[in-house]
């Protein structure tokens, strides 16, 4: 069976990705059984706006080589299979690791001649999940000091993936950025939603990111955010573009998001949310007609 | 010569506007100064700061793909389970590796018995050295779209930004961070002296602001907070006792007026323009002059 994955992306920070997914995903589920999976693993936040407290599911590990002093043979084939340099050695003595450095990559585990490496691990965050409604929220959470995000996106994915099937609809809301954070929450994605705003960053970061789905071949469609803070800007942005939904600003989407809600829940008549409410109907029947 | 970066967790919280601001208003108390763009997955410093010249643009490669010489490959997919990136599928009757998701580690090129497997060099982004319009040097980058290498290329951005400062007796490095708290902002908050947390009066944005705060205490880096949009929400009292209370100091409030907007569009930093947005940002600027750069 198909899975219908729909991924939120756009490129600068606070563009409004989450309001979009979260709104997306409200509005999906008064009539099918969604799945919203939380990839912006640095700083989840679908969660505040449902107001729901997230349950752990599982940690997210990574590799991380132990070296077995008895059985090493100090011939450094480790510290030059490493990629990172996290591990060096003084000569005829053995190596140490530097963690903080170590992406779990495993070529030390597997270069060493004598299997002097043992496997253990390190956890790099982990997977939550919360459910509302016809509403089952997974996501991914980074633990601070670590950096390696797109692994724990890569675990959520692979989990999520799993479960699409239980699910008519999967909306994924994307970390920012255009790197490997996002690309990891992409790979299955048959649509995805480009949320930009009215001002030059946000034609600058639209651009970088149809770049990058254009790269992916992954179709997407594109949501003005803000669409009411600069006319000059939203003109600009379309005429070169087919923009499918106009979402307005004004201080109750604020409003909403500081009580830990969702326009669409608090102003069902508010013109943000009309607007989110025609674009799930868009995509139902875009994947109706599929 | 310090260093002193601006970091936010979430995205969209002004990072770039206060950036902007601090830049325009040490260069104008004649504060030597070297800008950084660290944002290195989508850069826009740039657009509010101005290249009125641009010294070097070169592409940065230190990032590495393996890719597969079939005719070489004995099909026995080891590599497909050594590699801990999922880069790896079995199509058809070969193994294929996503270049996308390929780290360039090179654990596949060790387990392959027939030496299929090479590992190559290639573009990790572009990094641009130049002068702003308003006279100070500026380092910025762009990753190359879908990389994985954003915080070696935020280290090519610093190290960049240290030679020049070193150069020309620069008093101080502005960083302007990534949102998140992943790869590209440990590597801005290593080894700086002081980092400004921007933040919004929502649960969202406290929430980010608390796990980057996290991260700056983990590497042992003071840090001090701004109120961006302080006027939007009554949670403003809320997010600043909060961040007190985990050991941040409280730098000030930044209103929301139709000037960022417009100092957007136009351009220009906020602190080039009168309004009330533009006062605070001055207050704010000489209180994180006085606890942050000691200037």
């Amino acid at each position: 069976m198909k899975t219908n994955l729909v991924a939120v992306v756009g490129g600068k920070g606070g563009v409004g990705k989450t309001t979009v997914a979260v709104g997306l995903a409200i509005s999906l589920s008064k009539s099918k059984k969604v799945l919203l999976v939380d990839s912006d693993v640095d700083n989840p936040n679908c969660h505040e706006s449902l107001n729901l407290k997230v349950q752990k599911l599982k940690d997210v590990t990574s590799f991380l080589p132990k070296i077995d002093e008895s059985r090493c043979i100090k011939c450094g084939a480790c510290v030059s299979s490493c990629s990172e340099h996290a591990l060096f050695m003084v000569p005829k003595t053995v190596p140490k690791l530097l963690e903080n450095n170590c992406s779990g990559c495993k070529s030390c585990f597997y270069s060493c001649p004598v299997a002097a490496i043992e496997e253990s691990s390190k956890v790099l965050g982990e997977v939550f999940f919360a459910e509302k409604n016809n509403i089952k929220l997974v996501g991914g959470k980074l633990k601070p000091g670590e950096a390696r995000s797109p692994l724990v996106v890569e675990a959520l994915m692979e989990y999520a993936i799993g479960e699409a099937k239980n699910y008519d609809m999967v909306v994924v809301d994307c970390a920012p950025g255009v790197g490997s954070t996002v690309t990891r929450a992409l790979k299955k994605a048959n649509l995805a939603i480009v949320v930009t705003e009215p001002t030059p960053l946000g034609i600058n970061t639209l651009k970088l990111s149809t770049m990058l789905l254009e790269k992916l071949s992954i179709p997407y469609l594109i949501v003005l955010n803000r669409a009411n803070v600069s006319q000059e800007f939203r003109e600009r942005i379309l005429e070169e573009h087919n923009v499918v939904a106009e979402i307005p600003y004004d201080n109750s989407l604020i409003e909403a998001s500081a009580k830990r809600s969702h326009i669409i829940i608090e102003a069902p008549n508010h013109p943000a949310s009309l607007a989110l409410v025609k674009l799930g109907n868009k995509i139902s029947n875009l994947i109706n007609l599929d | 010569m310090i260093e002193v970066a601006i970091v936010s967790g979430k995205g969209g919280s002004g990072k770039t506007t206060l950036a902007s601001s601090l830049a325009f208003l040490l260069n104008e108390e004649k504060i030597k100064i070297v800008v950084a763009d660290a944002d290195v997955d989508t850069p826009s410093l740039h657009f509010l700061l101005q290249l009125k010249e641009v010294i070097s643009n070169l592409n940065v490669n230190f990032s590495r793909k393996a890719s597969l010489e079939e005719s070489l490959c004995s099909k026995c997919m080891k590599c497909v389970y050594a590699c801990q990136f999922s880069a790896i599928t079995i199509t058809g009757n070969f193994p294929k590796i996503d270049k996308y998701l390929c780290e360039g580690c090179g654990a596949c090129k060790i387990v392959c018995p027939s030496s299929a497997i090479k590992i190559e060099e290639t573009t990790t982004g572009k990094l641009t050295v130049g002068v702003s319009k308003y006279g100070f040097p500026f380092v910025t980058a762009q990753l190359e779209l879908g990389e994985h290498n954003s915080g070696a290329l935020v280290d090519t951005v610093r190290s960049k930004a240290r030679e020049i400062a070193a150069k020309n007796g620069a008093d101080l490095i502005l960083i302007d961070g990534a949102p998140g708290i992943g790869c590209p902002v440990t590597s801005t908050l290593v080894g700086v002296s002081y980092a400004i947390i921007v933040t919004e009066p929502t649960p969202a944005s406290e929430d980010g602001a608390k796990r980057v705060l996290e991260v700056a205490k983990h590497f042992g880096i003071k840090s001090g907070f701004v109120v961006n949009k302080a006027n939007i929400s009554n949670y403003r009292e809320h997010i600043v006792s909060a961040l007190e209370e985990q050991g941040s100091e409280y730098l000030g409030d930044i209103p929301l007026d139709f000037s960022v907007v417009k100092a957007l569009s136009e351009g220009r930093p906020v602190a080039e323009y009168d309004s009330v947005a533009s006062r605070a940002m001055r207050k704010v600027f000489f209180r994180i002059k006085e606890v942050a750069l000691k200037l």
